[in-house]
């Protein structure tokens, strides 16, 4: 992932696990969204890496109800493979609104 | 030429002036102060190409307001798309009518527009430069509201020594407020919490470097 102020932080990335267990979908989407966000538009005050972004996409796909939704689960996927393959965080926030859209589209 | 004390007083003094309705006319906006707000209305030639470019034609910044202008007629969305003029790094401003769906909640679609606009014209752009999209001046006005903000913030913590947690905001907000108080050697500016929900904390900064 394209980003300057990344930098390692594990203890984050704790807390992140096990704050990411709540939520409805379109509230975790949107705070993944708002992670990569966050590395696009250089806040300059967290240090975020690319496993903590793939953490918060995860806690999504861990939703059932996402299912039952066409393509939800298809551009989460997409965007987590996004992550891993080291893609600009707008292309991975793009394909995190798409998934937010077909959420909205879906409900 | 139209004066007001805001955006829109100033839009609808030059429309009275010119006897035109919003749809026919491009606004440009002259000065922006907390006072006064100064715009350049002229009227569209219906029948002309359109060709909204306020700043120098700039090869990147072209393709990109190029880019964006087809995007917004593919989504059926009539606005004008303009390169302001002199800003770093290269914003686009989209204008017209009625475009607050494409705003949408605390600013999400235009959040999401220009990510789009980023992969699309990713290709013209070097690396790290990104493109800032921006509909009716709403992200300019959050800034400058989150930098007032920020200074009421300061006066506070100046008078109490207290610190003070401010509202949850975007990455863009929290950066312009850090920005706006980087120079100040009374106090300091800190995030806490976690995204979406992670705020400004204002704090004194003598306090901060105990």
């Amino acid at each position: 992932m394209k980003s300057r102020n990344v930098a390692s932080s594990s203890d984050r990335a704790g807390r992140l696990s096990s704050n990411g267990a709540g939520g409805s979908a379109a509230e975790r989407i949107r705070r993944a969204i708002a992670l990569v966000n966050s590395v696009a538009d250089e806040a300059g005050d967290e240090e975020l890496t690319p496993t903590e972004i793939a953490e918060a996409i995860r806690d999504c796909l861990e939703l059932s109800d996402i299912d039952e939704i066409p393509n939800v689960r298809r551009y989460l996927g997409e965007a987590l493979d996004a992550v891993s393959d080291g893609m600009p965080a707008d292309f991975v926030a793009m394909t995190l609104y798409a998934a937010l859209g077909a959420l909205r589209e879906g409900s | 030429m139209g004066r007001g004390r805001t955006l829109d007083e100033a839009v609808d003094a030059a429309l009275i002036e010119l006897q035109e309705s919003r749809r026919n006319v491009d606004v440009k906006i002259v000065s922006e102060t907390a006072d006064e707000t100064v715009v350049e209305v002229t009227i569209i030639d219906q029948n002309a190409p359109v060709t909204a470019a306020t700043a120098p034609v700039n090869g990147k910044a072209e393709t990109a307001r190029v880019l964006v202008e087809g995007l917004l007629k593919h989504m059926g969305v009539r606005a004008q798309v303009s390169v302001r003029a002199g800003a770093e790094p290269l914003t686009l401003d989209i204008s017209g009518r009625d475009l607050g769906g494409l705003i949408g909640w605390r600013g999400e679609t235009l959040r999401a527009l220009q990510s789009v606009t980023n992969v699309m014209v990713g290709k013209h752009l070097d690396e790290g430069e990104r493109v800032i999209v921006d509909v009716e001046r709403y992200r300019q006005r959050r800034e400058h509201t989150v930098r007032e903000i920020a200074m009421r913030a300061a006066r506070q913590v100046k008078m109490t020594g207290d610190a003070i947690t401010l509202d949850a905001m975007q990455p863009f907000e929290r950066r312009a407020i850090h920005l706006a108080l980087e120079g100040d050697p009374d106090v300091t500016s800190s995030s806490i919490g976690e995204e979406p929900e992670r705020r400004v904390v204002v704090g004194p900064r003598r306090a901060a470097e105990q």
